[in-house]
């Protein structure tokens, strides 16, 4: 399906900014078999979803295959957009339904790291509670906001995203959207040097 | 009887919405209600001023994993689907 045109390599780094008018006649030509816009996407929005599947899957060796498989369905539904939302947010939400069920498919909870924990009886029993560096505390990724918390705040911060618009793509009310962005700020506020949990 | 109505604090909603006014993607009425809260609200101004460190704590953390090669990438998506 792929093989429509033989496209001319479009330059390698793509400016990260386009205008919305730019995307949705992107995907118009898509929707319309150009093989060359639809590259322009797929480099546009490679870093992006990358980042994005990398941060709701936690396995980096997925991403790739969840990336492209996102982008075949842009290729191929491109004619059903209809402009109702923005082009990201229709190509975030397609990216976030394939990793939702690529980790049901590997019954894991979604923003749980490491795989399935051992059966109760077969773990370990801990002698005291284990306390953590403070070096430790201040690595961004040492403590992770969980649930939908991750996805909220890395479309949030990182790409820059309303909350409308992230209500669409992980598809659960505006409130939801904002009451978890709360709490993971919070987690995330308490990162930074200088705060209380420092001297605790 | 009368029913007491419990409003939600005005700082939490306030703080609640300002990753979004930082990045002026509020909607009119959320936009409204911030900037009135915070022209009288020293601490939640505080709260305003981290919200670059916090961006700039996400970026850290996403810039710390590489992302794959677009070329690899599109050129894996071609030969994956060559033929069909």
């Amino acid at each position: 399906m792929l093989r429509r045109h033989n496209p001319t390599r479009e330059p390698g780094k793509l400016a990260s900014r386009t205008t919305e008018d730019e995307e949705v006649r992107l995907i118009g030509r898509t929707a319309g078999g150009e093989l060359r816009a639809f590259e322009t996407l797929y480099r546009l929005y490679h870093p992006r979803i990358s980042r994005f599947l990398e941060r709701v899957t936690r396995r980096p060796t997925l991403v790739e295959e969840l990336l492209n498989d996102t982008m075949l369905v842009v290729w191929r539904r491109a004619d059903s957009y209809n402009g109702l939302s923005k082009v990201s947010t229709w190509i975030f939400a397609i990216a976030y339904r394939k990793a939702l069920k690529a980790l049901k498919q590997l019954d894991e909870p979604v923003g749980r790291r490491g795989g399935r924990r051992a059966p109760v009886a077969r773990r370990r029993p801990r002698a005291k509670p284990r306390l953590r560096p403070v070096a430790r505390r201040a690595d961004p990724r040492a403590r992770r906001p969980v649930g939908g918390a991750p996805r909220v705040i890395a479309l949030t911060y990182f790409h820059d995203m309303g909350y409308q618009e992230i209500s669409e793509i992980v598809d659960c009310p505006v409130d939801t959207v904002k009451t978890r962005a709360f709490h993971a700020r919070r987690r995330l506020r308490a990162l930074l040097p200088g705060t209380l949990e420092d001297w605790l | 009887m009368t029913i007491v109505r419990l409003e939600p604090d005005p700082h939490t909603a306030a703080q609640t919405l300002l990753p979004w006014y930082a990045t002026q993607r509020l909607d009119a009425d959320d936009l409204a209600f911030v900037e009135a809260h915070l022209a009288g609200c020293a601490s939640c101004r505080a709260e305003l001023a981290v919200e670059a460190q916090l961006r700039a704590l996400q970026a850290q953390a996403s810039d710390a994993r590489p992302v794959g090669d677009a070329d690899h990438g599109w050129n894996a998506l071609r030969r994956a689907h060559r033929g069909r």
